[in-house]
């Protein structure tokens, strides 16, 4: 069963377009990566899926229904940002014995456990948190929920590596213990590449990949080598990006269908696996030849 | 204008003091029930002694007045309901002849002169008023006996600062009953009341009274 | 993983309970508003002086209405900010617009029978205090009955002006504009109608149509009927608007 469908979604805000024609759905049951730069879109997206905003066309269908101020959906979809308010007089226990209230599922035991772990005070209260720390505690929010869709918006924003790390575990962790569907925005795929089933790449509002972990780690291949050599193997190829390394060298990376790996090994060419976080910097690049092209042209 | 501008900037003030205002949730459960108890106890403390208040100052002020004068002529004065006593003095008293004098200009009070059967050589003299007993208002009239004169004195000006406490709007428009308060002559006639000197003296002391007293004789 | 069902009323109730609490520091405010204008009534509405050869009697009447007239600009303001808050806290958690607003509602009803019902009291606990501190001429007797009769039409008041801070407060948070616009257009009205006699009086008709009513009944129906009016109004305008931004 599909938890999330979109199609031909789009969001305009005058003249831009935030999300433009997207058609995606996610898996019930699946961990999802939504990556892409910063502006892509991720947080509009992210809105419409929490019925938040209204598309300015197409459709968003969360379990069969319309997000958009349904409250079945509601309570069953948690979002988490960095910019979620909560009461300036209530401490974190008082928050969280209210959020207790709203989630049938909701995890108390675990709730304490990792505000104790993470060293947050039951008697503290959220404006004097650090950013990290916010974070952290929204975090706890999310998990502790355990909502059949549980949306992340670059959750990790202020927090340290080992906060991180430890947070990507613990997901994954009561991921297991309890299986939902979880999304997770970054702008970086790097840290969270482990955890992911799914990825869905969008860049300029509109979806570059929707794909397993598995199929992107296979979906480009780098070459490099002389110029000449390498431009008449590539020729019928996508060339994703390609860098300039000496006089004649040159890095492309290719999509990765019909290469003759045998040929070009004979003809004295290096072939590299291209890491998934560079792939999705490349496929989102303005430019093939990324920050060089501006140097190029001068 | 003004008054429109002063609601504008009460409700600028309003909202900039309830949401600046920023107090922990344990706290908030505190101070309200101290308050809740606060009111509770004015309001059982209000009816407990609104039963005492009285509404003298209300009545009218004619029939107080002529009341008084016809207690005051037949000599028992102090007999008339709510009067009080405000002052009371006591002279010996061996002469044969005492003058009645201000010590001013003129003696504002009524002087009744009682004599008295026996001739026991003793001056009683009694300040009564039949105003109402108000807080730093009582002031009886000064009296000394010197040189067989007994010299009166004003009693000094009383600057009285009264409230009266009437019904909230919100009970008005729904409440016939408005009550409205002005101060005149009535009013003013009821608070202050009307005093008296009363003078017992002995039944064969000769009495001269002075152009700046007026005396009632009491038969 | 078996979805939750939610039934809308459980749920304004879950969120009347949060927000209670959320909002518990505009109850806090109320104490210090209501002790703020005892202090400014204690000097009296009306002083009236007179004066004879040896006396001078000043007589100043006091009221609570002071006190109920800042508790009502403290109810417009819980509306204003029970609105903002709302918007901010509310989709957090479970909720969808109109169960926001539904308990956005039972919230500000609370408020109002909380503000009515201390504006009033506090009004007795400073005719106590005079009592006790002051001379006093006959205070006009307030029986139990008529002391309900204040708070009825207190509550009243209050529920009145705290929806219409909701409304002003759902408004602008469609568009900041109204939230200027609104009070201006209103103030300025009344300005211009308060001047001119004989032009139509559509502020001032609006107004008399509260204060001149003298059954309370009918007062309960009019406030009840104009507050049913703009929350209804909210939940239409609000059931479109997109949230978080």
């Amino acid at each position: 069963m599909q938890s999330v469908e979109c199609n031909n979604l789009t969001k305009r805000y005058g003249s831009v377009y935030a999300v433009n024609d997207l058609s995606f759905s996610i898996a019930e049951n699946s961990i999802t990566g939504l990556i892409g730069r910063n502006g892509a879109g991720k947080t509009t997206l992210l809105k419409m899926l929490a019925g938040f905003s209204l598309p300015t066309s197409g459709t968003v269908n969360i379990f069969g229904q319309n997000p958009f101020n349904n409250l079945l959906v509601s309570a069953n979809l948690i979002f988490i940002d960095d910019e979620m308010v909560l009461p300036e007089n209530m401490n974190l226990g008082e928050i969280l014995k209210a959020a207790a209230t709203f989630y049938e599922n909701w995890q108390a035991g675990l709730a304490s456990g990792l505000l104790d772990y993470f060293s947050l005070d039951l008697c503290s209260y959220y404006p004097q948190l650090s950013k990290g720390m916010k974070s952290t505690f929204n975090m706890i929010l999310g998990i502790a929920a355990r909502c059949p869709i549980t949306i992340f918006d670059e959750p990790t924003v202020g927090m340290d590596a080992a906060v991180r790390k430890d947070f990507y575990r613990a997901l994954l962790k009561d991921y297991l213990q309890q299986p939902r569907t979880i999304i997770l925005s970054s702008h970086l795929l790097g840290e969270i590449e482990d955890l992911l089933d799914n990825i869905l790449l969008i860049d300029a509002g509109e979806k570059r990949l929707h794909l397993p972990m598995d199929e992107l780690r296979s979906y480009a291949v780098g070459l490099s080598g002389n110029f000449k050599l390498l431009n008449e193997l590539v020729k019928k190829e996508d060339i994703i990006f390609q860098q300039q390394l000496g006089k004649d060298k040159i890095y492309l990376v290719v999509r990765n269908r019909n290469i003759d790996f045998s040929a070009a090994k004979l003809k004295g060419l290096e072939i590299s696996p291209v890491a998934a976080n560079d792939l999705c910097v490349y496929l989102t690049a303005k430019h093939k030849g990324g920050i060089d092209d501006v140097f190029k042209h001068n | 204008m003004t008054s429109i501008l002063f609601i504008l900037v009460l409700i600028a003030a309003g909202y900039f003091l309830v949401s600046r205002i920023k107090i922990r949730l344990s706290h908030t459960r505190v101070y309200i029930g101290i308050y809740m108890l606060l009111l509770m106890f004015a309001v059982a403390a209000f009816y407990y002694l609104g039963k005492t208040g009285s509404s003298l100052a209300l009545e009218n002020s004619e029939a107080r007045e002529s009341e008084f004068h016809r207690f005051l002529e037949t000599g028992r004065v102090e007999h008339l309901k709510g009067i009080r006593k405000l002052g009371q003095w006591s002279f010996t008293y061996r002469g044969k002849e005492l003058a009645l004098k201000s010590t001013k200009d003129y003696f504002w009070t009524v002087v009744a002169i009682e004599r008295k059967n026996a001739s026991d050589e003793t001056i009683e003299v009694i300040s009564y008023t039949t105003g109402m007993q108000l807080k730093d208002a009582d002031n009886p009239p000064g009296v000394k006996l010197k040189d067989g004169q007994l010299q009166l004195t004003n009693p000094p000006p009383v600057e009285i600062d009264l409230y009266a406490t009437v019904a909230d709007f919100t009970m008005t428009q729904f409440n016939a009953e408005k009550s409205v308060y002005n101060v005149d002559h009535s009013l003013a006639q009821n608070i202050l009341g009307n005093q008296v000197l009363l003078v017992r003296i002995p039944a064969q002391l000769q009495l001269t009274v002075d152009e700046t007293v007026s005396v009632i004789e009491q038969k | 993983m078996s979805l939750s069902t939610i039934n809308l009323f459980t749920n304004v109730k879950r969120q009347l309970n949060y927000k209670l609490k959320a909002n518990a520091g505009i109850l806090f405010s109320l104490v210090a508003v209501q002790l703020l204008a005892a202090l400014l009534s204690y000097n009296g509405t009306v002083s009236i002086g007179w004066g004879s050869g040896t006396s001078f009697i000043s007589l100043r009447l006091v009221s609570g209405d002071i006190i109920i007239i800042f508790s009502l600009i403290w109810a417009f303001t819980a509306g204003l900010i029970v609105a903002a808050n709302s918007q901010r806290y509310d989709f957090v958690f479970v909720t969808n617009r109109l169960s926001s607003n539904l308990s956005s509602v039972a919230v500000l009803f609370i408020l109002s029978v909380g503000g009515g019902v201390s504006a009033t009291l506090c009004g007795i606990l400073l005719r106590v205090y005079l009592l006790l501190n002051n001379n006093s001429i006959s205070s006009t007797y307030l029986s139990p009955y008529i002391l309900l009769i204040g708070i009825c039409s207190a509550v009243l008041y209050s529920l009145l002006f705290s929806a219409i801070g909701y409304f002003l407060g759902i408004l602008s948070q469609r568009n900041k504009a109204y939230a200027v616009l609104l009070p201006a257009l209103f103030f300025g009205l009344l300005f211009v109608e308060a001047r001119s006699v004989g032009s139509t009086r559509h502020i001032l008709s609006v107004i008399y149509f509260f204060i001149k009513e003298s059954s309370l009944l009918i007062f309960a129906l009019k406030i009840l009927l104009a507050v049913a009016l703009l929350y209804s109004a909210v939940i239409l305008i609000a059931n479109r608007m997109e949230v978080r931004q």
